[in-house]
């Protein structure tokens, strides 16, 4: 971090490394548009190293950069007024998706084909759900992030988050349900046995 | 056979309908972790890295507004960048070929009669001239400053001068009342899922 201070290219680049599928996972499901938040996570690092010296180092970094990074989406989101989005995506959305998503757990194409269906299921679900619902959803469950680092992060109290969070889930299950991914023992495409 | 990952779906959508919330945060943390993963193209670091250092030779603050546009360094344009520029300059240099023929009658005509004492003859009358329109830029100047004196003076009342400041607060105190008005008529709430 230090060096990072100093204004090394390659300390930065490393802490680029480190952090960019996170911040760019979380971007671009808060504003759903690979191209877009290609730009939005570049200007949350610019935005980061531009304010460095101002990082309390008694935080967790990836918080502060987190931080950032909804911010940097959230501020998109206002001005573009883009708080929800359609419910069917187009061709060239579907495609930029499938260059997006990488999945090196893909044992046959077959299995792969399921899991990006029921990945662009999840991601319009989560798209569909208010900003701050869907950044504690993002950040609890795909980042791992703790109750009180969500809390840190989205500058909210603790009892919010879990409010949020335990609403986001309840919608998110039934976005889910509307899309055709139900529980077993009902019927839906999650139900085929 | 069915994807590990509706599995996962399934144990997640029952644990949701059975009220099972430490069931269903766990199933939904494993389902995303089985997704594919959102990741950034190839080279994403290296031209972050290299634009931030870059950039940050130029003066810049952290509050700087959002969008890239305004943290990348400014790429120079220059004049021929531009339609206009270079059509400027092709019409120049058209006009300058076009031109070339009748420079040396043009330099005749103008320098030909010219004479080395009558010249210099010329130079006293010429300084004499821009004397006299120094002297009347002088004249307009101390005018504009008699004028702006004169708007100045009912301020010099404290009556006025507290009215004046008065009427600024107010009028800022206005607009960021306005301001915050906007900025919470911004509801989010339409078109959301509220759970």
């Amino acid at each position: 971090m230090a060096s990072s201070l100093a204004g090394s290219e390659r300390a930065f680049y490393d802490l680029v490394r480190r952090y960019e599928r996170p911040v760019y996972a979380l971007v671009v499901r808060m504003v759903r548009g690979p191209a877009l938040a290609e730009d939005l996570a570049q200007e949350v690092f610019v935005k980061a190293y531009r304010a460095l010296a101002s990082y309390d180092p008694a935080r967790k970094f990836s918080s502060w950069l987190f931080k950032i990074a909804h911010n940097t989406a959230l501020d998109h989101l206002r001005r573009q007024e883009l708080d929800t989005v359609p419910l069917e995506a187009g061709v060239e959305d579907r495609r930029d998706w499938a260059e997006v998503l990488i999945d090196p757990a893909a044992a046959n194409p077959e299995a792969a084909a399921g899991r990006r269906d029921l990945a662009r299921a999840l991601e319009r679900a989560v798209g569909r759900l208010r900003p701050e619902y869907r950044a504690a959803v993002l950040l609890r469950f795909q980042e791992g992030l703790s109750y009180q680092e969500i809390a840190e992060t989205l500058d909210q109290p603790l009892g919010t988050i879990k409010t949020n969070l335990h609403r986001a889930r309840k919608a998110l299950a039934v976005l889910m349900a509307e899309a055709g991914w139900s529980p077993p023992g009902e019927t839906g495409r999650g139900a085929g046995a | 056979m069915r994807a590990k990952s509706e599995d996962t779906l399934r144990r997640w959508l029952a644990a949701e309908r059975d009220d099972d919330a430490e069931a269903a945060e766990a199933a939904l943390a494993a389902l995303f972790a089985q997704l594919p993963a959102a990741a950034p193209p190839l080279g994403f670091a290296a031209r972050v890295a290299s634009l931030c250092v870059a950039g940050a030779a130029a003066p810049a603050s952290v509050g700087a507004p959002a969008g890239i546009g305004a943290a990348a360094p400014a790429r120079a344009r220059g004049p021929l960048a531009t339609l206009w520029g270079r059509l400027l300059l092709g019409l120049a240099l058209a006009g300058a070929g076009v031109a070339v023929p009748f420079v040396p009658a043009l330099l005749r005509e103008l320098f030909g009669g010219l004479d080395a004492a009558a010249l210099l003859g010329a130079v006293p009358g010429l300084l004499a001239a821009a004397c006299g329109h120094l002297v009347g830029a002088l004249e307009g100047l101390l005018t504009l400053l008699d004028l702006a004196g004169a708007l100045a003076a009912p301020f010099r009342s404290p009556a006025i001068a507290a009215g004046l400041l008065g009427s600024l607060l107010l009028g800022a105190a206005a607009f960021v009342l306005l301001n915050r008005l906007i900025g919470t008529d911004r509801s989010w709430s339409h078109g959301h899922v509220h759970g």
